[in-house]
């Protein structure tokens, strides 16, 4: 390694230091804050408890251990502070904890954003209420769609198939408009996340350009058929229930029968 | 029972297994998926044990056992492959074996290096089931005389030195991971007195939060994230040459092979300290050791060998302190020992009395799961390797998908969901902060060990804390906490530095590099 390269990795390191040092005052106010409201609520519990024999005693308290580990916490939360703010001081380029440096970490935000929203679009939105095949497969292709191709225009609308639907769903539930399971209420509903998940196919393969040709096919069956086996050794194979059974589950049901009565 | 009649219930075990053919079939399978697991980059043991788990709410406990260890062993292996062919660990467990491993395979030696890596991993693996059954029922016998006094102690000094150990920054910051873990576990009704704490109404929080959907929002989640923020595009692997056990290099090893055992068994025993730790000591110390230490790292099998040796054996070691006392010696451990949980087991030494095999029963599966990998590793590496050109957006939704199936199959509820996507969020959260994750979810799991021995202990002393300090195994116990804390205090430990000037030396690891508070 050359001497500037040297030079260069060390200012990288230190930066990455100061920026460290930083996040750790925020959270470490952060975490005194919630210290601070856990002991706040553990004095709300009885202070005294009776436990076998023994009567109001405070080492029976619900409160006890609560008190200690909030306490615990805060107390390191605040020196986290203390650590932080003096080393920052002495690592900042100005001396002083604001001004100087960069943040040397900020680069896995926009993924840990994409990757949470589109859970949290699967997870709150669709899963308790639509079919679990229909769901699965839809956030499978936006989520493997979103990294196999590189146009931002293809992306959004990527994203947008499957948040858009899950913030409609969400709202629709939350209004009360949303049709109870097994209804068939539920199976048009499914046929319209059917939809979208045909949308959200159209646009990856649309937006695939060059070497992303080659992905078109392995996205969109590993998608599907991920969707459809693990629903399938869940549902058939270790008998769980999915957690929303509509038009998906109902199209496997059918083909599960016909192979029953093909084989005997 | 007499070393005779062990031995007898140990072979008991073994037919007994063996001659049910649906046992093969997954002992065979979990393996192999626990190689492929440990291969991808970005998956790790921790993440295969706990979405395995999941698929085996439906078996026997002996036939998921026997799939957990059976993966278990084959993910430690496994990370060796893109360590060895590409340069890129598949789990930090491998990392200490890409040193010398890449350089082999760069000069043609691929399929010696992965030989002495199935080779070495065996030998690990049976020298760390050796160490689990025979420790263990001595262990077991100690912790039978433990009182709620040593189990607080102990709870508390495992979460403390898990935090110690783990953390990549700030040893402080390992401790709040800890505590942080130790406050969720206190949400839920009281162990003694079913007071609600911190349920806010919710009948849902009434139970607690349950711990499977913690451990795979806590580990998948940041995982998945930091996986993509990372991609590398990984090159078509090949091995050229044969993939063979190199006998006479490891005969050549012998020395390096016994004493990176004992360090991975000894690292493995310590609470929540892992098999990436175990394998870089172990290549320190033998590139320390070594007449030749100009060597290492330019494709020296000894240092391949000791790597690989350690990360294995550390397996038995970290199953000993969680048979015997409940408590995980390392990652995948916690997740096992979740894994047993919903089996309805519990572990530490009461396992042993409702079930006297049991020690017997687990050596069998470590042997009958580190045969399954030599075997597996053998013959099926060529294909192995080409599960390396899988592109992580295919593989790391899918895992995604596993996680919130995994999550929500415990209780069919879709709480657990939202329980796993917010200490999922949380746990990235704290991993780009340089926060170790382990601590926090060994808090979680020791926690309410913690609290309800904590108050029947002064309950036992009524209020006085004389007890604590009565008890030879209690007094031990705080003798190390305190050391153990007071050893990161700055002063204290230039004190110590000026009183043993020798002992600051110490073998290079990843870890010497942390800063202390």
């Amino acid at each position: 390694m050359t001497e500037p390269e040297l030079a260069s990795e060390a200012e990288a390191r230190a930066l990455m230091r100061l920026w460290l040092r930083r996040a750790d005052v925020w959270t470490g106010l952060v975490l005194a804050i919630v210290a601070a409201a856990m002991v706040a609520q553990a004095l709300t519990f009885p202070l005294e408890g009776t436990y076998a024999g023994v009567k109001n005693a405070w080492y029976v308290s619900p409160a006890l251990f609560p008190l200690m580990v909030g306490g615990m916490l805060f107390v390191l939360s605040v020196g986290l502070v203390g650590n932080g703010i003096r080393e920052a001081r002495r690592l900042s380029p100005t001396g002083r904890f604001f001004g100087g440096g960069s943040h040397a970490a900020a680069g896995q935000g926009g993924n840990a954003l994409l990757v949470a929203s589109l859970l949290a679009f699967f997870i709150v939105g669709l899963v308790p209420r639509v079919d679990f095949v229909i769901a699965t497969a839809l956030y499978l292709v936006v989520f493997m769609g979103v990294y196999a191709i590189k146009s931002p225009v293809g992306r959004g609308l990527l994203i947008a198939c499957l948040g858009v639907s899950a913030t409609a769903v969400f709202a629709m539930a939350l209004a009360g408009a949303w049709p109870p399971s097994r209804s068939p209420g539920q199976l048009d509903a499914d046929a319209v996340l059917c939809a979208v998940l045909v949308l959200a196919i159209v646009v990856f393969v649309g937006f695939a350009r060059g070497a992303e040709h080659k992905r078109r096919v392995p996205v969109v069956a590993s998608a599907i058929g991920t969707a459809v086996i693990l629903s399938a050794v869940f549902k058939y194979g270790l008998l769980v229930p999915l957690p929303r059974e509509g038009l998906g589950v109902a199209a496997m049901n059918a083909v599960a029968d016909g192979l029953a009565q093909l084989f005997g | 029972m007499g070393g005779f009649q062990e031995l007898a219930a140990f072979g008991g075990q073994i037919v007994s297994i063996l001659a049910t053919p649906q046992n093969w079939l997954i002992l065979m399978g979990a393996s192999l998926l626990g190689i492929v697991f440990g291969a991808l980059p970005g998956l790790t043991a921790t993440l295969g044990v706990g979405l395995l788990a999941t698929l085996t709410y439906g078996l026997g406990y002996q036939t998921a056992l026997i799939a957990l260890i059976a993966l278990y062993v084959g993910a430690i292996y496994g990370g060796s492959y893109p360590a060895i062919l590409l340069n890129i660990p598949g789990t930090a467990a491998s990392a200490a074996s890409a040193m010398d491993g890449y350089p082999m395979a760069m000069r043609g030696e691929g399929g010696k290096a992965l030989g002495l890596t199935t080779t070495a991993s065996f030998i690990g693996t049976l020298l760390g089931m050796v160490a689990l059954a025979v420790l263990s029922p001595v262990i077991v016998e100690l912790a039978l005389g433990f009182t709620s006094y040593e189990y607080f102690l102990l709870a508390l000094f495992g979460i403390l030195i898990s935090g110690t150990l783990q953390s990549p920054d700030l040893v402080v910051k390992g401790w709040i991971a800890g505590f942080i873990g130790m406050a969720l576990s206190v949400v839920g009704r009281d162990p003694l007195m079913f007071y609600p704490r911190y349920t806010f109404g919710q009948p849902a929080l009434d139970q607690g939060l349950e711990v499977v959907p913690v451990l795979i929002g806590a580990f998948a989640i940041p995982q998945i994230i930091m996986t993509l923020s990372s991609q590398t595009p990984l090159a078509a692997a090949q091995v050229r040459d044969r993939v063979v056990p190199a006998l006479g290099t490891l005969m050549r090893n012998a020395k390096h092979i016994v004493r990176s055992a004992a360090i991975g068994i000894g690292i493995g025993a310590v609470p929540g300290v892992g098999e990436d730790i175990a394998g870089w000591v172990s290549y320190g110390t033998a590139k320390g050791t070594s007449r030749h230490p100009e060597t290492f790292g330019t494709g020296e099998p000894a240092g391949l060998i000791s790597a690989e040796t350690a990360n294995n054996a550390c397996i038995g070691g970290a199953l000993i302190p969680l048979v015997t006392l409940g408590i995980p010696g390392s990652p995948p451990a916690v997740m096992l020992l979740g894994a047993l949980m919903l089996h309805g087991m519990t572990p530490g030494p009461m396992l042993s009395i409702n079930n006297p095999n049991f020690i017997a029963e687990l050596a069998a599966i470590m042997v009958l799961a580190s045969a399954a990998m030599c075997v597996n590793g053998l013959l099926l590496a060529r294909q192995v390797v080409k599960v390396l050109a899988l592109p992580v957006e295919i593989f790391l939704p899918v895992v995604a998908v596993l996680s919130v199936m995994g999550s929500y199959a415990l209780g069919l509820n879709v709480e657990n969901l939202y329980l796993m996507l917010a200490v999922g969020v949380g746990a990235y959260l704290l991993t780009i902060m340089k926060y170790p994750i382990a601590p926090l979810v060994i808090g979680v799991i020791l926690g309410p060990m913690a609290d309800e021995n904590l108050r029947r202990a002064l309950m036992v002393g009524q209020g006085s804390l004389k007890g604590f300090v009565e008890r030879p195994v209690s007094l031990v116990l705080i003798a190390a906490t305190v050391l153990l804390v007071v050893a990161q205090i700055g002063p204290a430990r230039r004190l110590a530095g000026r009183l043993w000037p020798g002992g600051r030396a110490a073998t290079p690891t990843p870890t010497s590099a942390k800063e202390r508070p």
